[in-house]
Formats: C-alpha cells, structure tokens, sequence
C-alpha cells in the first residue's frame, strides 16, 4: 500500500450552530501528501471550506484507493493461492488525538487503536482447491457499492462548491 | 492517481483472461488431433496457470499468465484398426481433451473477463464524476 507517513490531523472544532452541522473533522489522512490538512484554505473555520470539503476529498481519496484494491482481487480471481483484501473505511471520531496513522500492518503503532488504513481480510466464503478465496459476485457488489458512494462523495463536492460560489456572490 | 492504478490492474486481468481463452481454443480446436504414425503421441492437453507480480512502478498485484504446462493425465484410445497410427491392437491414442472440462474452462474464462471489463467501466464513471465536478 502506499508507504508513507500519514499525519493524523487533529482540530477541535466547536459545534457549528448556523450550518446546523457539526463539521466533520479529519480523523487521519490516508493520502500522499504530508501537508496538514486545511493549512491553505479557512483552516481557522470548520465551515464548508474546511472541515466538509476536505472531509469528502479524504473519502474520495478512501474510495479510489479501494476501487484499486478491488481492482486487484478481481484479477487475481483466478490466482492460486490469492486470498481478497478490502480496506478499511476512514474513520472520522473526535477522540483521537496526533498519532501516525499505519498504512502496513507491519508499522508499529505508537497508539493502541488501530491505523485507519489497514486492509482487512474480507470475509471468505468460498475457496477453490487452488487455494483461491475470490468471490467474483462479491467483488462486483463491492465495486458498485464503492463506485455509487464515490458518486455521492463527488456530488456533495460539487454541492459544496456551489454553496461556496453563492457565498462569493455568483450565483448558478 | 489510484484510479488508473485499478484500470491497469483490471486490463492485466483482462490479457491473463484472454490468454487463457487462446489456451483453451487451441485445446479444443486439437481435440481430435491423433498422432502421426504409430508409437507416436496425439496432441497433449495444456493447462495455464496465473501468477500475480507486484508491479513495483504502479504499487499493484498485476496478475500474468504463468508457464503454460501440459496434462500428464492417460491419453484415451478409440479401437480403429483401419488408421495408420493404430498400434498391433487396432487402438489408437486420441488426445487427452475433455471437451465437457475445457467448455467449463471457457464459461470460467468468460465470466472473470466480464468482471474485469465491468470493474473497468464502474473506474471510467468514477474518473467521469471527478471530471464533472470541474463543470459544475
């Protein structure tokens, strides 16, 4: 998986009354960059520039990197011995304070909690005598179900955009 | 950017797959091909094999086709005492393929490139709805 260390940001954002929303905040970040979260734009506020644009841009970033997961146990399908991998969703809980996030299991982890992004074992159900243990119908489930909450993920970005152009006045 | 990664991946299914379909066209298009003359052996079986490599460039487990190895299972033999390659009995070795076994072979083939194909399009949706925020 991708070797790098992850910074896991830590903001305590109070409740934000006029959005009615609590801001999501970023738990860890699982991407290539090291550059704290936020640090360019509105990283004082946890409003729609902060904490919910890149809220969605960690999930998007969470659902490319599993469909390339998926990508592998389905040509691997036919592989002996190959056992299917899926990662795990990024988590977005408060109480985690700055730690480095494991992207191998290998890692040590200077917490006791658990890396945000390991890749678990699947559920298997079903394996050949070669050792195989991809489910093709699973897989595909996966995939569209990956491939729809990335479609969410990017509409609401889109959204958020859109929320932000009103907010500079140009509206449509 | 991972998206292209799971198109790669998915096309390295998609060779390894269509490998595999050549393999199984050349076994049953040989399901009758007898030997020469007698004492000879027919045409022998092939079985392929995948092998997964992790591409150290794209950080993936590409999947490949590996050596492609030969059916050691017993030649079947068809009593034909008339044909020039039948031994001191009349029988004759006929290749060792199963056509029931290689047609499941295809369906096998067939279905795991369609997965790979859809895996491809769902990616191409994806890479679409990152483009359509830019429109927005």
């Amino acid at each position: 998986m991708v070797n790098v260390w992850l910074i896991r940001y830590p903001k305590c954002h109070p409740f934000n009354a006029t959005l009615t929303m609590r801001p999501a905040r970023i738990a860890q970040w699982t991407g290539r960059e090291t550059r704290p979260l936020g640090a360019g734009l509105m990283a004082n506020d946890g409003s729609i520039g902060g904490g919910l644009m890149q809220a969605l841009k960690l999930r998007m970033h969470y659902q490319q990197s599993r469909q390339k997961v998926l990508a592998e146990n389905v040509a691997n399908a036919d592989s002996p011995g190959f056992r299917p991998v899926d990662l795990k969703p990024p988590s977005f809980d408060r109480e985690r304070g700055v730690a480095l996030a494991r992207t191998s299991v290998g890692h040590m982890s200077l917490t006791a909690g658990n890396g945000g992004f390991d890749n678990a074992g699947a559920p298997r159900f079903e394996t050949t005598p070669n050792g195989n243990a991809v489910s093709l119908e699973d897989e595909m489930l996966k995939v569209s179900q990956n491939q729809s909450d990335y479609q969410l993920a990017a509409s609401l970005y889109s959204k958020g955009l859109a929320l932000m152009r009103i907010a500079i006045g140009k509206s449509g | 950017m991972d998206l292209i990664k799971s198109i790669a991946v998915a096309a390295s299914g998609l060779r390894s797959q269509s490998g595999r379909m050549r393999v199984i066209a050349e076994n049953i298009a040989n399901a009758d091909s007898g030997p020469e003359r007698a004492g000879a052996d027919p045409y022998r079986r092939k079985v392929v094999s995948f092998q997964r490599h992790l591409d150290r460039g794209l950080d993936a487990q590409l999947v490949a086709l590996g050596k492609v190895q030969r059916d050691p299972t017993a030649f079947k033999t068809k009593h034909e005492p008339g044909n020039p390659a039948a031994d001191a009995n009349g029988d004759v070795k006929m290749p060792n393929v199963d056509s029931l076994v290689e047609m499941v072979d295809m369906r096998e083939a067939q279905r795991s490139y369609e997965a790979n194909l859809n895996l491809i399009s769902s990616t191409r949706r994806m890479i679409q709805r990152t483009i359509d925020i830019l429109r927005a």
